[in-house]
């Protein structure tokens, strides 16, 4: 499909509303290339390590003098137990010191420009201990505008895989491995060390990756192949280029299968390891769902490619720019659509994160909650109710799991801060992942489906190939809905309060009036949680008339008097289910009459599961 | 062959004791109803006035589930201590009551008459008692053992086929379960037929019972395991049948009325499982009876004395 045929295709989906906001506006093509990668790496495969040259092309594209150069080296945060990676994740240090596995990133030369002094004793770690991000001050600072070369000779000693780095058996995979350069944003250095919980930062680029390794690996990569020469002796050069991307990893492994695909003009390639085959179909297809789903909402994918690995890392997947890894397991039944999920999430991570390209360190939710918000969408779209679990009747969807996780822990950490500063693992993926798509279904309740759905279309076409920030997002749903949202967004992202809000008591009074019987009726509302939204209240009586009430939700008990001809049947907090962020449902009701039946058929349930334990008791 | 005959001896013995199955099924009953009392506060307190209830009536709606859990959690925790407790002294209890079931179970396949009085029965399930708890301890060790396998099992297992493809380890991985199951099934046989030599023998020491028990069954391996296996199998068939029937009462909708038929279909199901126990129980007398000659030591009780204790 040509590009203006794919530029036009997301008018045919999107609703007027959006339309309007990007009438005059064209989606942006390709990002600002500020650095050019080009990169020769030999992996011997026996050492379990990587020979590396690499070409950097920095152009200063701030207004600001550039006099010093920041760069991450990712691996550097396995080099020992005494680094910001390992402090932060006991488990793991345990595990490294146990097993002596390690892994380290050095820089054998650094020169600048044609000069043949090697700068490499001059790269200063940020500190004593952690090595992960390196400085280099210039001798002569970088002018507005002015590019400068760079080249690198490094090595690096592959680990067996920690976080998402190393091998496993005979598999590789090689992501956040070469020397890297920081983001530099509003005159300073946005280059973080690497921390648990924090995601690598970095400027759209071009990367031209020249892999040679041994011809017996089938290799999956960023980008495009563009060719593949035989070098004899057993190894084999493979060339890659991958324009306009922020990253770039690959994997190999000489047993992978690979299987081929394609949505319009985009191939879809799967690499998966044998015992994993039966899934082919069903990860593509879900690739497919969720490529078509963002590429109709969010913009055209701007590459020919996507390539889905197969491999073995910390966490269930992980998103790289045209490349996403997934965590395939071998259970050869259906009872859940785990390879699903995680595949259409890190597909949609190809928005945002590959062209939205969010600052993960800082502002982690931006990319990992709207992703996860999306990834719940698409699930329930594609496979209906039970989208995640459908088991003898049980079913559970991908967003019940969110909302499930985000109870779990819904009030240690606000979803709005740096990763380093999450009190834990969970707490920062409760809060980045969860609790963001909780939020957002908050959101979208409130603005309704359509205003969502254009917040986040232009969200993702204005800020395409750039580096929004929450702030970008607050205002492009500020800007879209037409009002202000800080009653939304400052308890929800900044604060850990929780919301519950309850329905506590409903008294009514007969009384003999001219009309005839009329009834007094007082409901009592609550506010159990700190946090304050406003609240809808049903109420409902027993001729059938329906009253609606707004409250502000800010009092800690509310009152609602009301005169009518009939009893009060029920009253409901929230009727249109709106509020996902309230932490009990089950108090947002109160009916009138007990539902015995209900209750009953509950509670026979319950009894029966025990006389069934019981009857395993008496076997003793 | 030999084994549907013990199947049946089995079935219409314990037919023929039915006052036992009522028992088994009382206890049963009258211990879940202790059980879910304090829970059905809880239960009450969040659902009988709250209108999302009434989607139980349909399905198992689980967001109301795990916001009753998140929301009573303290109180959970509470429960769930009164709930192992509570266990402990319904195991206890049970085997306070094994002992007469077994020995009147006995007594009907030998003698073919059912005496019944309440009085009896507790004086034996007294007689019994000490000899019935220390085999059960004596199982927990047996099963502790059978535990410790599995894990170092495991390792081992790890150690040796970490390697290999995920098809072979997902595989492997059911047979040692499946090789763990076999297990602990040999040790519930095993106690099950010392059982049956407790009150088949007087002045016996526990040891002695399942030193002999386990003979019993290593020198009628084969007959032992296809009996058990097939009593088993008969269990498991209960299950997608109630799950059937459970299903269609929920297509006949959701009245109070197929309400409580659900409920009496649940207790019919209970009430069959009480008497399978004492099916299991009585094929498993039937087989040992067939074949406890091979047992050395095996000296039966004293009939005259039986009897006599039977009539006061």
């Amino acid at each position: 499909m040509s590009k203006l045929k794919r530029q036009l295709r997301p008018g045919l989906f999107l609703p007027g509303i959006i339309l309007s906001f990007l009438a005059g506006s064209a989606l942006s093509e390709e990002p600002l290339r500020v650095a050019s990668y080009d990169i020769e790496v030999q992996l011997r495969a026996v050492e379990k390590s990587l020979s590396a040259g690499e070409h950097i092309r920095y152009t200063n594209h701030s207004d600001y003098l550039i006099d010093t150069l920041y760069f991450n080296l990712y691996p550097n945060a396995f080099r020992d137990a005494n680094t910001l990676f390992l402090k932060g994740n006991e488990r793991l240090r345990k595990s490294c010191e146990r097993e002596n596995n390690w892994a380290s990133l050095d820089i054998r030369r650094l020169v600048l420009e044609d000069d043949e002094v090697d700068l490499s004793s001059r790269l200063m770690p940020l500190s004593e201990h952690d090595m992960t991000v390196v400085r280099l001050p210039l001798a002569q600072s970088l002018r507005p505008g002015e590019s400068l070369d760079i080249h690198i000779e490094f090595e690096v000693k592959l680990p067996e895989v920690i976080d998402r780095l190393g091998y496993k058996d005979d598999n590789f995979i090689i992501a956040q491995w070469f020397p890297k350069l920081g983001v530099f944003e509003g005159a300073r250095w946005k280059c973080y060390p690497y921390q648990q919980n924090t995601e690598p930062f970095a400027d759209f680029a071009d990367y031209q990756v020249e892999v040679t390794l041994p011809d017996d690996l089938v290799v999956a990569a960023c980008g495009y192949l563009q060719s593949e020469k035989d070098n004899g002796h057993g190894t084999k050069t493979l060339t890659y280029h991958a324009p306009d991307v922020h990253d770039f990893a690959w994997a190999a492994d000489p047993n992978y299968r690979v299987f081929a695909d394609s949505l319009d003009d985009i191939e879809i390639k799967l690499h998966l390891k044998p015992d994993h085959t039966n899934k082919a179909a069903r990860i593509l297809s879900a690739a497919k769902e969720a490529l078509s789903y963002c590429s109709s909402r969010f913009g055209y994918y701007p590459y020919s490619k996507l390539t889905i690995v197969d491999t073995e890392i910390a966490g269930n997947g992980m998103e790289l720019p045209t490349m996403i890894t997934i965590g395939v397991r071998y259970f050869p039944f259906c009872f859940n659509r785990f390879e699903e999920a995680v595949t259409v999430h890190e597909v949609v991570h190809q928005w945002f994160y590959g062209m939205l390209a969010t600052n993960q360190a800082e502002e982690a939710w931006l990319d990992e909650g709207l992703t996860t918000y999306v990834t719940a969408q698409i699930m329930e779209q594609t496979f209906g109710e039970g989208n995640f679990v459908d088991f003898m009747g049980i079913q559970f969807g991908a967003y019940q799991m969110d909302r499930l996780t985000y109870l779990w822990e819904s009030s240690t950490d606000p979803m709005y801060q740096p990763g380093w500063e999450f009190d834990t693992e969970l707490s920062y993926f409760t809060s980045t992942y969860s609790k963001a798509s909780v939020a957002l279904k908050t959101l979208e309740g409130h603005l309704g489906s359509e205003v969502m759905d254009s917040v986040l279309a232009i969200y993702s076409r204005e800020f395409r190939f750039g580096h929004p920030t929450t702030f970008d997002f607050i205002s492009i749903a500020e800007k879209v809905s037409n009002q202000d949202l800080s009653w939304f967004f400052a308890p929800v992202l900044f604060g850990t309060e929780v919301c519950d809000y309850a329905v506590s008591e409903i008294g009514s009074e007969k009384s003999e009036e001219n009309e005839g019987l009329v009834y007094d009726h007082t409901i009592k509302l609550r506010r159990l949680g700190e946090m304050i939204l406003p609240v809808e209240v049903k109420i409902a009586f027993a001729d059938g008339q329906e009253i609606l009430k707004k409250w502000d939700g800010r009092e800690r008990h509310h009152e609602i008097e009301l005169q009518s001809s009939s009893p009060v049947e029920v009253v409901i907090i929230d009727p249109e289910g709106k509020n996902h962020l309230d932490i009990n449902f089950n108090n947002n009701s109160r009916t009138s009459l007990p539902q015995a039946d209900a209750v009953f058929k509950l509670q026979t349930r319950i009894f029966f599961c025990i006389e069934s334990v019981l009857q395993w008791a008496t076997a003793f | 062959m030999r084994t549907i005959e013990h199947f049946l001896k089995g079935l219409k013995n314990s037919l023929a004791s039915w006052r036992l199955g009522i028992i088994l099924f009382v206890f049963k009953f009258t211990s879940a109803l202790f059980l879910v009392i304090p829970l059905n506060a809880l239960l009450s307190e969040s659902f009988e006035h709250n209108l999302y209830a009434n989607h139980f009536l349909t399905r198992l709606d689980l967001t109301l589930i795990i916001d009753f859990i998140q929301s009573n959690i303290q109180g959970l925790k509470v429960y769930l201590i009164f709930f192992l407790l509570t266990l402990v002294a319904i195991v206890l209890l049970n085997i306070f009551l094994s002992g007469a079931i077994f020995r009147l179970l006995c007594d009907g396949f030998r003698r073919g008459y059912y005496p019944f009085t309440i009085g009896h029965f507790f004086r034996l399930s007294g007689r019994y008692l000490f000899r019935f708890v220390r085999l059960f301890l004596y199982s927990l060790l047996f099963y502790i053992v059978v535990i410790a396998f599995h894990v170092v099992f495991a390792e081992l297992s790890k150690a040796i086929f970490g390697g290999s493809s995920a098809s072979f380890r997902f595989v492997w991985t059911f047979v040692r379960f499946a090789i763990t199951g076999f297990l602990a099934m040999l040790v519930v046989m095993t106690f099950d037929y010392a059982k049956i030599h407790v009150v088949s023998v007087r002045h016996i020491k526990v040891k002695m019972t399942i030193k002999e028990a386990m003979i019993f069954v290593g020198r009628n391996f084969g007959g032992a395991v296809v009996l058990y296996l097939f009593l088993i199998l008969g269990l498991a068939v209960t299950v997608p049948i109630f799950w059937g029937l459970d299903r269609g009462f929920d297509l006949l909708g959701t009245s109070t009325i197929v309400l409580i038929l659900t409920f009496l279909l649940q207790q019919t199901l209970s009430v069959v499982r009480s008497f399978y126990r004492l099916l299991i129980f009585s094929s498993q007398i039937s087989f040992f009876d067939a074949h406890r000659e091979v047992l050395p030591r095996f000296q039966p009780e004293e009939e005259k004395e039986e009897e006599s204790t039977e009539s006061t």
